[in-house]
């Protein structure tokens, strides 16, 4: 009896152990944009193009953020077919900066410029942001494929699905030659 | 002590703790679904707690007249009259009105507004906007004029074209007094969008609500509690 008493005892400790186990965070800035945009366009980045949010397409980007968009006219970098998507959005309490290459209505790439939350980096590494790779929207301007979550960030990697949604239904935009003024 | 005395200690220590205990749990157990219950996004607008925290705007507001309209920072929040914006920004060098936008220089971006204060688009560096402003301004034709570490430049904001030019004749902004009563509505405003539930339960749970002494008194307690944990194992062993 004595051995099962040692044996309950040092499952309590093991168990208080954990309970004490921390991960620091890490918040920053991994990439401005601009090195970003010099690294999509091998050192020349062209000159930003402007979309419009016309009603039609703020109503489809409020769908797919589940809150307004907070501006009327979006910048981006490319040719209309191959476009680079500077983006932010809230994960829990601050913005988080994404880089997206959208290129023939798929994502080229996606990554993780700055983060400011103190929780959820870990959607910052390849092991996440690859899962967007060559992925496109269906009809109902959701991504084809689902994105497996990262325990501890699901509100993070929520904004980043919301972000590879939002670029895509904007390429499709850009590409159909939406009107470039009010 | 003898076990009679580890039990009446471990009855009585419990009893003694318990509210509190029962304090740590249930705010405890709010925060860890805080996300989910939306309590970063539920602002408490009771005077007696926001003085009770102090939450004053550490500055006076900056503001600057656009026309009719007044753009003002408080912190680093800015308001387009006495509505809140969307972007946030800890400095606000100025504010141009031209003929169809109204431009905020925030030191390393522009803020773009159209005139009923919705953000046209925000341009940071990405878009060409020059390192180093110190001030905007414009020019008596009506153009945007900013000053920057490396000399004046007259951009068009539409084909982002940054043109560098001396622009002896701008007119440069310079903050001025809004009226008493929009003052009066912003920091109405500041306070009742800064104490969150999410803080309150945090102070609650560690004990800050009532400043230091707080935090040592839920020290006492957590230490009755971790010797609740003590007596308990004890008293389990020895029966």
């Amino acid at each position: 009896m004595r051995i099962h008493r040692w044996r309950a005892g040092l499952c309590c400790a093991a168990l208080l152990t954990l309970g004490a186990v921390s991960l620091a965070g890490a918040t920053g800035v991994y990439q401005t944009p601009e090195a970003f945009l010099a690294e999509v366009f091998n050192g020349a980045a062209p000159a930003p193009q402007a979309l419009w949010l016309l009603p039609e397409l703020r109503a489809q980007a409020e769908q797919i953020l589940g809150h307004p968009l907070d501006r009327l006219r979006v910048r981006y970098w490319g040719n209309s077919d191959r476009n680079v998507w500077i983006l932010d959005e809230i994960g829990r309490d601050q913005p988080i900066t994404v880089g997206i290459v959208t290129s023939g209505g798929r994502i080229e790439q996606l990554r993780v410029l700055i983060f400011r939350e103190s929780r959820g980096w870990e959607v910052r590494h390849p092991f996440f942001t690859d899962q967007f790779r060559d992925l496109s929207l269906n009809e109902r301007q959701e991504l084809e494929e689902p994105i497996d979550g990262i325990s501890g960030a699901t509100l993070s990697v929520a904004a980043l699905t919301r972000l590879a949604r939002l670029a895509l239904m904007l390429h499709g935009a850009a590409a159909r030659g939406q009107p470039v003024s009010r | 002590m003898n076990l009679i005395a580890w039990m009446k200690w471990h009855r009585w220590a419990g009893l003694g703790v318990a509210l509190f205990i029962a304090m740590l749990c249930v705010s405890g157990i709010l925060l860890n679904h805080g996300s989910a219950l939306g309590l970063t996004r539920h602002y408490l607008h009771s005077d007696w707690l926001l003085d009770l925290y102090g939450i004053e705007p550490a500055q006076a507001p900056v503001s600057f007249n656009a026309g009719a309209h007044w753009v003002t920072r408080i912190g680093d929040r800015l308001y387009f009259n006495g509505r809140e914006l969307a972007e946030r920004s800890d400095t606000l060098l100025g504010v141009v009105p031209l003929q169809d936008q109204i431009v905020a220089g925030l030191g390393d971006r522009l803020l773009i507004l159209a005139p009923d204060g919705t953000i046209i688009e925000v341009l940071h560096a990405t878009e060409g906007v020059p390192a180093g402003m110190s001030r905007i301004g414009s020019t008596t034709d009506g153009r945007l004029v900013i000053e920057t570490d490396r000399g004046q430049f007259l951009p068009d904001l539409d084909s982002l074209r940054w043109t560098q030019a001396a622009a002896p004749d701008a007119h440069w902004a310079i903050p001025a007094a809004m009226p008493e009563e929009l003052n009066a509505e912003l920091i109405r405003s500041f306070r009742d969008r800064t104490l969150t539930l999410e803080r309150l339960l945090l102070d609650i749970h560690s004990g800050r609500i009532v400043n230091r002494f707080g935090v040592w008194f839920m020290d006492a307690v957590a230490v009755v509690l971790l010797s609740l944990v003590i007596s308990g194992l004890w008293i389990w062993w020895k029966r």
